[in-house]
């Protein structure tokens, strides 16, 4: 990318309002006598030479703002309310215009530039005696110090640190922000966060619908543990307390009774015993011989089968009739008879028995108060079942128990209405009540059993620590429940705070290797670039030497001593480190710069110098001239700007494909002027112009032109081609001076009035700046002009 | 080229996520801001917000 044309400069710095084809584009005829337009345009190297005040500097400043360097391009005094713009073509004939912001993505550091503070930046010195303040001494170093960018690194690091110190600030504040918002609650639970947080898992796991349940068992446990306390006080009465005493009644309707001699298990069953019976005629014959039975008893076994006579009554027997009274009493005197009616009447006692105590059923009396001894030191969550039957059950039985008594008054009569069916439903029940509260006896004697053998083996203590650690669980629990929800919010906040921690520790690892990378750049810098410097200081300067660098090859950010990164400097074998000229500092800044160049990897920018030879000498001049040509050829393009001829011949001379440009102020505006190369010396270029001059339009503008020309070739001419100004030898000065001729200098002599009167007029208050009016000013200066030629100088 | 265009190959991944918020011609709120609406920081309790929100 090359710059082609600043075509338009409004409004920007001295720039009032340059309009480059304005000014440059001529029309011409050429030697063949073709007519031909030139616009003056840049090409790769481009030496532009102005005198001070002209605008040099400031294009260099609008070339800086184009780079994107700076924002700032000042309006002109008079022009303060008008519009600013500056339009560039570049070698693609592509326009780029600008009227607020001075850079484009296409133009932002493409350009290098060497100047004034080029070498304010990265050259000092600084005179041990003299006053200065530490802050100014540590912004500019010591010795000769290159910060390069090492002064943007370390405004990084500081940002980086400072950002970290914001942000871990931040999170302790959000930190505390959130702990203040459970300082009550933990207070009031006596925990500290630390405890908290290492029970988050348990907490965010704790059910809020448990909480009743646990409060519950919580009352519960406390009750127990203050019985154990009371048992620990009284082991003695532990000792005595009774086993309750289970129920001994049994309402099986089974048996133990005697059939043939053998004992067996035989189930009562009532309605054959209420059945038992005997014939209608038997009972009343039985009724009869109530109080005859051994009378009878010894009669009837003393009839056989062939006795005729009643043994009674001593008549005989009739068959028909008595028979079946003998058969019946035989029957009711039978041994079997006996023995059924006995076996009835056990039966029936049994069954009153059973009865008997079905009714009566009743648990232990004294259980109850075993109970209560019990309960004194254990919980015993147990209630003894109430061991007894309903009064509709009890009438029940209490009827089967009048049938068991007709039974036994009339044993031979059989006996109805037994309820026996509702009698085996009250068994049963009693039976599963019994065996119920048998078993809640069972779980009572266990406990109290356990009690006993845990006061005798010691184990009361152990188990009411126990009961002590589950109540402090308890409520621990019922604690972090009641307050789960703040508790929950405290343990993201904290996650939160751990998250922000993170970043905060990877900018402090940023910073870290930020202050690791500095070094290392630092370091770096004094490989790369220490040697080249050093040769390019010795080239531009031969008797300056830089010798090494001083201190050691690390960069201490703490102490902020640039003196570390200094170099050590001798001039003529002197050391002059710490007290270097402007030219020194000059030279050690060019040979830095050309070393960038160097180093440069993208060599596809535009190379800007203003000035670069200010306080240099002739010597110096010359070399930096062959210098600049030498390491700017693999750059796109070059702009030498300088005040200085004897520099601007030497560029002339060592650059090769190079057009050259004068700047100049007229009215106002400064303005870039192509000077053709055959004309190199300007004032001839100007002269050629004068003699045309009658085909100049006179306007306002060319009166300003003209009268600016006017002044710079009497004053150049006089300066370079009668004195030598421009040559850089002694020897080179006299030869152009005696060159001239002794003729020239006489002619000199005698129109020196003159010549101080063009100049006059062109210098202060004349034509040249003040036009009064078009034709007149035009009229004048034309005068003047013809009077300059026609001094022939 | 920054020095932390330079640092940033040698960073960890977790760290080199930082990175493209450190733009220093903002203020540090701004880059502070910056990280935050990636999520990589957060300094207001958004749990207990949404608990409120729920509780509503």
């Amino acid at each position: 990318m090359k710059i082609k044309k600043l075509s338009k400069l409004n409004n920007a710095f001295s720039y009032s309002y340059f309009d480059w084809d304005n000014i440059n584009q001529i029309n011409f005829i050429d030697k063949n006598g073709n007519s031909k337009t030139r616009d003056g345009a840049f090409i790769k190297n481009n030496i532009l030479f102005a005198e001070n005040g002209n605008g040099k500097s400031k294009l260099v400043d609008i070339f800086k703002s184009i780079n994107g360097s700076t924002d700032i391009i000042e309006k002109h005094r008079d022009w303060e309310n008008n519009a600013q713009e500056i339009k560039v073509i570049l070698d693609d004939n592509s326009e780029i215009n600008f009227s607020t912001h001075w850079s484009t993505d296409s133009l932002k550091d493409k350009f290098i530039f060497f100047d004034k503070h080029f070498i304010d930046t990265f050259v000092h010195s600084t005179d041990p005696h003299r006053t200065d303040t530490p802050q100014r001494r540590q912004q500019r170093g010591k010795n000769i110090v290159y910060l390069g960018n090492f002064a943007e690194y370390n405004l990084e690091i500081d940002r980086v640190n400072a950002l970290k110190d914001a942000i871990s600030k931040k999170n302790c504040m959000f930190s505390e922000t959130e702990s203040t918002k459970i300082n009550g609650v933990l207070n009031l639970g006596n925990i500290t966060k630390q405890t908290l947080l290492s029970k988050k898992h348990e907490i965010e796991t704790l059910e809020i619908a448990e909480l009743q349940t646990k409060k519950d068992e919580l009352v519960k446990l406390e009750t127990e543990l203050e019985k154990f306390s009371q048992a620990l006080k009284d082991k003695t009465k532990i000792s005595i307390l009774n086993q309750l005493l289970e129920s001994k009644d049994n309402f099986s309707l089974k048996i133990k009774a005697v059939e043939d001699v053998v004992e067996k298990e035989v189930e009562l069953r009532p309605s054959a015993i209420f059945s038992f019976t005997v014939a209608k005629g038997v009972q009343q014959t039985l009724h009869k011989i109530a109080h005859k039975k051994d009378f009878i008893k010894q009669g009837l076994e003393t009839i056989t089968g062939s006795t005729i006579e009643c043994p009674f009554c001593e008549q005989k027997i009739k068959k028909d009739d008595y028979l079946q009274i003998i058969k019946d009493y035989q029957e009711i005197f039978d041994e079997t008879f006996s023995k059924e009616e006995e076996n009835i009447k056990i039966l029936l006692s049994k069954y009153r028995t059973l009865l008997e105590n079905l009714k009566d059923l009743q648990a232990p009396t004294q259980n109850q108060i075993f109970l209560d001894e019990a309960k004194k030191f254990i919980t015993i969550q147990e209630v003894l079942p109430i061991l007894s039957l309903s009064e509709q059950q009890k009438t029940i039985i209490k009827a089967e128990l009048t049938l068991v008594s007709k039974k036994e008054s009339k044993i031979l009569e059989k006996v109805d209405g037994s309820n026996i069916e509702k009698i085996k439903i009250i068994i049963a029940e009693a039976t599963t009540l019994v065996a119920f509260y048998n078993e809640i006896i069972q779980k009572i004697n266990t406990r109290v059993k356990q009690l006993k053998d845990d006061a005798n083996n010691g184990r009361l203590e152990t188990k009411k620590l126990e009961y002590e650690t589950t109540v402090k669980t308890l409520r621990n629990d019922i604690f972090y429940i009641d307050n789960k929800t703040v508790f929950v919010n405290y343990f993201h906040a904290n996650d939160q705070e751990k998250e922000n921690k993170k970043v905060v520790d990877g900018l402090e690892r940023i910073y870290q290797v930020m202050k690791t990378k500095i070094v290392e750049e630092f370091n770096k810098f004094i490989t790369d670039y220490f040697s080249v410097i050093q040769d390019f200081v010795k080239e531009i300067s031969p008797s300056m030497e830089i010798l090494e660098v001083a201190g050691e090859g690390s960069y201490n950010r703490n102490n902020r001593e640039p003196a570390l990164c200094g170099f050590r400097i001798e001039y003529n074998r002197q050391d002059c480190s710490n007290s270097l000229s402007e030219g020194e500092k000059q030279v050690i800044a060019l040979a830095f710069f050309f070393a960038r160049l160097k180093k440069e990897p993208n060599k596809n920018k535009v190379i800007i110098l203003d000035d670069p030879i200010t306080s240099f000498d002739t010597g110096k001049r010359k070399s930096t001239a062959e210098l600049i040509q030498r390491e700017s050829k693999d750059f796109d393009q070059l702009f030498v700007f300088t005040c200085d001829p004897l520099f601007r011949e030497y560029c002339l001379k060592q650059i090769s494909d190079r057009n050259f440009y004068y700047i100049f102020k007229t009215r106002g505006s400064s303005a870039i002027h192509y000077v053709p190369t055959k004309k190199e010396t300007i004032y001839s270029s100007f002269e050629d112009e004068f003699k045309n001059i009658e085909n100049s339009q006179g306007s306002n503008e060319n009166v300003i032109i003209f009268g600016q020309k006017l002044r710079f070739c009497l004053e150049t001419k006089i300066k370079e081609d009668y004195f030598g100004y421009s040559e850089d030898k002694l020897s080179s000065m006299i030869e152009q001076v005696a060159g001239k001729g002794k003729e020239k200098f006489e002619k000199l002599i005698d129109n020196k009035d003159i010549i101080l009167q063009i100049y006059s007029y062109c210098n202060t208050g004349g034509l040249a700046h003040y036009p009064r009016d078009g034709s007149t000013s035009w009229n004048e200066l034309k005068d003047k002009i013809k009077q300059y030629l026609s001094l022939d100088l | 080229m920054t020095l932390i265009e330079l640092i940033k190959n040698g960073l960890k991944d977790e760290d080199r996520a930082i990175l493209p918020h450190l733009d220093f011609l903002k203020n540090d709120d701004e880059i502070i801001e910056s990280i935050k609406s990636v999520n990589l920081l957060n300094f207001d309790n958004n749990h207990e917000n949404q608990e409120t929100e729920q509780t509503q």
